[in-house]
């Protein structure tokens, strides 16, 4: 006689083991967010380490602008390769099945934006800097955007940390900060970039951005 | 020249649109509903829990099948104090490189009763028949092709056996594949059927076949066997009894999957069939992919016309496991090859797309190329896939071990493939057959 509660038990197991993988992914999921999360708290106590300094000048005397601008940027050039480190994780997080980055994002893309203030600042304190904003999009797949930020990578190859380079996604509004950003610089389709100032819209050779950049040249 | 009668076993003409579904533009609408429902379920859910629903249910049915293999009864057949008479019929067209090697395999059995060799030739237009004569068996001869199922029912009306074995031209059965069938019968069993092993399986393509016929008929059918779902009898080689056959009409000559058919008419009339796991048929595969994509539309498609014949048996608690589990199992098969392929499909539409646009924004910008692809799964979706696929290696492993005493490296990677490569072309042989029912192209034998 056949034991027909093969079939529960069946079900039971694949159920069991489905649910087991899922509190695996989960658990993965979650490590990797907790990482991200430290990562980018790291990150907002360096800027805010950096912002500190420009107030020494304005609130006490007989401090050097020269020492200050030394010990900010000393502090803003390892900001940017983490700054690319943590954007590389939150791409990864496209792919979660259970958590959502969108708030994790939200703190990632306002710590980029304090950090490209950040740097407009010093520009002004402290003497020319490049500095590269590209708008791309974060949620729909954009082919050109991904060719475009191959050639910052090149970029950014050849001028290490005489430029800095801002990604700012057009298809996120939160924080809502980021339209202020956007209207600002009217960008409205990616990929956009705005090389000092210059906004420059479609997909740019590494020779045009090159064009307008003051510190790197291609040659 | 042969002496016995032939009855006219006359196949129906059919229409090109001669189906239940009637016009290939339905076909068409059929597959582009498909694609837009699943391409609006991949952007508004995702790839990854679109893909889980069918591979969950693969899940249930692979524990299923299982526990049931680990809860099995094990016990072995006595020999029989008498062994009934049994006459072996073997259909053959243009088999003129196997036919020989079949009859001497048939010859060499170690069969305790009065054994009888009928062959018939459909109409070959090779040596097929004088081969076969050479050989000193019986044989019957059609002057024209009629198709296999009208070869095998003349064989059995021919046949005095009371058992009989329809064994293919390509099929070398070992010594005792005979007896043992013989001894799996009781007075409800109609038809038993064995183990069927790939022949000197070499290369990849076989090496692929020979562990999907361990998991199938090996593995799955001693389990069929025990919950009394086994739903075909395969062509290599199945023994029927020769009243029963006859009893119920014989085989389909109309029939696309005439082996499936009977089998699914013999569970509808109330018969069992049977399993001998120890009766071993080596049979020749389909050694070119096109080949193999040949063959296994005309098995599914089989698949989906008897489906519709018998619909009154699914769900039906009257035919039991058979209708409450098997039959929703291939429907589920079914579902899975057209949901995999269609995700399949998209990902390489909207790959193509991607690609396109960025070659050519890497060519006007002078970029450095790259391939560039979208997210479409996280590294916990990889994780969950891999937890997901171990039961189906255990099956792997297990069918191996039952039917072939061993699993070595070499099993290992063929699982693999076959659960990443081979089950992408099984499901698209399921996808392209499913929409070749619906548009009403023409059967080929």
């Amino acid at each position: 006689m056949v034991d027909r509660s093969i079939y529960w038990k069946g079900a039971l197991l694949a159920i069991l083991l489905f649910i087991a993988s899922i509190g695996i992914g989960y658990y993965v999921e979650v490590v990797k967010y907790q990482e991200v999360l430290a990562n980018l708290n790291e990150l907002n106590l360096e800027i805010d380490s950096s912002s500190t300094i420009l107030l020494f000048s304005q609130a006490l005397p007989n401090v050097s602008a020269a020492n200050e601008c030394k010990a900010i940027v000393s502090g803003l050039d390892p900001l940017g390769s983490q700054v690319e480190l943590l954007r590389e994780s939150l791409e990864e997080g496209k792919g979660n099945v259970f958590l959502n980055y969108e708030n994790l994002r939200g703190m990632y893309f306002l710590t980029n934006l304090k950090l490209f203030l950040l740097t407009e600042r010093y520009k002004k304190v402290c003497g020319p800097k490049d500095t590269i904003l590209f708008f791309y999009k974060f949620y729909t797949d954009c082919p050109r955007c991904a060719v475009q930020g191959r050639i910052l990578d090149t970029v950014k190859a050849k001028c290490g940390n005489n430029v800095y380079i801002f990604a700012f996604p057009l298809d996120v509004d939160k924080p809502s900060v980021l339209n202020v950003l956007k209207n600002y610089y009217g960008a409205t389709d990616a990929p956009i970039l705005v090389v000092n100032d210059k906004k420059l819209e479609g997909v740019q050779s590494a020779q045009t951005i090159y064009k307008y950049l003051k510190t790197c040249k291609a040659s | 020249m042969n002496t016995l009668p032939i009855i006219s076993l006359k196949r129906k003409k059919k229409s090109r649109w001669d189906n239940d579904f009637g016009h290939p533009l339905l076909g068409i609408v059929v597959f582009l509903a498909f694609v837009l429902l699943f391409w609006w379920a991949i952007d508004n859910v995702g790839y990854f829990w679109v893909m889980l629903v069918p591979n969950f249910l693969l899940l249930v049915l692979t524990f299923i099948f299982l526990i049931a293999y680990l809860s099995l009864p094990m016990k072995k057949n006595k020999p029989l104090k008498e062994y009934p008479s049994m006459s072996v019929i073997v259909p053959a067209y243009n088999a003129s490189k196997t036919i020989g090697k079949a009859i001497d395999a048939i010859k060499a059995s170690r069969y305790p009763g009065e054994l009888e060799i009928i062959v018939v030739d459909d109409g070959s237009k090779d040596e097929t028949y004088k081969i076969t004569k050479e050989k000193g068996v019986k044989v019957i001869r059609h002057e024209r092709n009629l198709g296999k199922a009208s070869a095998l029912n003349n064989g059995i009306l021919a046949a005095k056996g009371e058992l009989v074995a329809c064994i293919d031209s390509d099929t070398y059965i070992s010594k005792d594949a005979l007896r043992l069938s013989a001894e799996e019968f009781d007075e409800k069993t109609a038809a038993v059927t064995v183990l069927i092993k790939v022949h000197e399986p070499e290369t990849l393509i076989e090496r692929l076949q020979e562990l999907e016929y361990a998991v199938g008929f090996g593995l799955y059918a001693l389990v069929g066997k025990w919950l009394n779902i086994i739903f075909v009898t395969p062509g290599p080689m199945t023994v029927f009894k020769r009243k029963i056959l006859i009893d119920v009409g014989l085989f389909d000559v109309d029939n696309v999957t005439e082996d499936l058919e009977i089998a699914w008419r013999l569970r509808e009339k109330g018969y069992k069939i049977g399993y001998a796991l120890d009766a071993v048929v080596y049979t020749e595969v389909p050694p070119t992919w096109r080949a193999l994509l040949k063959q296994r539309l005309r098995w599914y498609r089989g698949k989906l016309l008897n489906i519709r014949r018998y619909k009154h048996m699914l769900f039906n608690p009257k035919y039991e496991d058979f209708g409450m589990f098997m039959l929703p199992f291939t429907f589920t098969a079914e579902l899975m090859g057209i949901t995999l392929t269609s995700l399949l499909f998209i990902f390489l539409v909207k790959q193509g797309l991607w690609f396109f646009t960025a070659t050519q924004a890497t060519l006007a910008a002078h970029a450095p190329f790259a391939i560039s692809t979208f997210t479409i799964s996280g590294i916990s979706a990889l994780v969950m896939a891999f937890f997901l696929i171990l039961p189906l290696l255990f099956v792997a492993y297990v069918s191996r071990v039952l039917t072939a005493k061993k699993f070595d490296f070499g099993d290992f990677i063929i699982a693999l493939l076959t659960a990443f490569v081979y089950s992408v072309f099984t499901s698209f042989a399921y996808f392209l057959s499913f929409f070749q029912e619906i548009s009403g192209v023409s059967y080929k034998w």
